[in-house]
């Protein structure tokens, strides 16, 4: 079952600069910040309520969040919705013959997590997350 | 503390809302809570509840709704993300005070108050800030 929106990921240039904005005027508190080499990105964290805003920096040219920020600019890129089981999560929507990106689950920022295909949802690039159990 | 609360909503822009409605209530299993067509606004939307926030899927009624031209240009998808705040009018203040460009005040059809923040600002994103009624802050369900 999707219990709520986990995060909502926004693709920037500079996660220095964005800060300004997110955490300086919105006062919304980082509390991660991690680099991911295979997906190409450092990323943050931040709190907002029960949610976050993952700010997404391309570290390279040739991961998919590079790609989005030439190709968009910078802007609203997924939104990830939270599981107690993201295999089942994933067995299930696989099974009504959804599209992925993910056939299995892998290690995120979130927690074990993937990506559905956005042709399967109007456009909209959908994660689904299992936070790791000390982050619950 | 933050200016902001939590998530409000998720607004996406769609070509057919009755096409997308299906797509997010089979693929997802959220529920629809309200279905709305805002003359005043130009859309035609479907409120879906996911935890203590929602989807909103709309589609323009309009040609000259700006969301037409975001999917003629880069087709569907997430359009707005809007904020929860406490008091609409101290948070429009203080980005004003930064010197964030922030739209007049727009009423919402139950009875509180939204405003948009230029992209600019915001590294590309439309944001928004909406004021829930007083009787319903926090609960995502409208019974108006």
């Amino acid at each position: 079952m999707l219990k709520k929106i986990h995060h909502v990921g926004i693709v920037v240039r500079s996660l220095e600069e964005s800060y300004a904005f997110y955490r300086d005027t919105l006062g919304l508190p980082v509390h991660k910040v991690a680099t991911v080499e295979d997906q190409g990105v450092k990323a943050a964290l931040l709190t907002i309520g029960n949610s976050e805003i993952e700010l997404l920096e391309p570290i390279n040219a040739n991961g998919g969040i590079a790609k989005f920020l030439e190709r968009r600019g910078e802007g609203l890129h997924h939104v990830c919705f939270e599981t107690d089981n993201v295999s089942r999560e994933l067995e299930g929507t696989v099974a009504r013959g959804i599209p992925v990106i993910d056939k299995a689950p892998r290690k995120g920022l979130a927690g074990m997590i993937c990506f559905l295909h956005p042709k399967a949802n109007h456009g909209v690039l959908v994660e689904y997350a299992e936070p790791f159990p000390e982050e619950h | 503390m933050a200016l902001v609360k939590k998530i409000d909503h998720i607004a996406i822009a769609v070509k057919d809302l009755e096409t997308a409605v299906q797509t997010f209530t089979a693929n997802f299993g959220f529920p629809v809570t309200k279905q709305e067509d805002l003359a005043a606004f130009g859309i035609r939307n479907a409120m879906l509840q996911i935890g203590d926030a929602e989807l909103e899927l709309f589609t323009p009624t309009k040609a000259d709704n700006p969301a037409a031209k975001f999917i003629a240009e880069q087709g569907e998808g997430m359009y707005v993300l809007s904020l929860e705040v406490e008091n609409l009018a101290q948070a429009t203040q203080a980005l004003a005070a930064k010197g964030i460009k922030v739209g007049p005040p727009l009423p919402t059809s139950n009875g509180g108050r939204l405003v948009f923040i230029s992209p600019k600002a915001t590294h590309g994103v439309l944001l928004q800030f909406i004021e829930r009624p007083k009787s319903q802050a926090g609960h995502p369900t409208r019974n108006d």
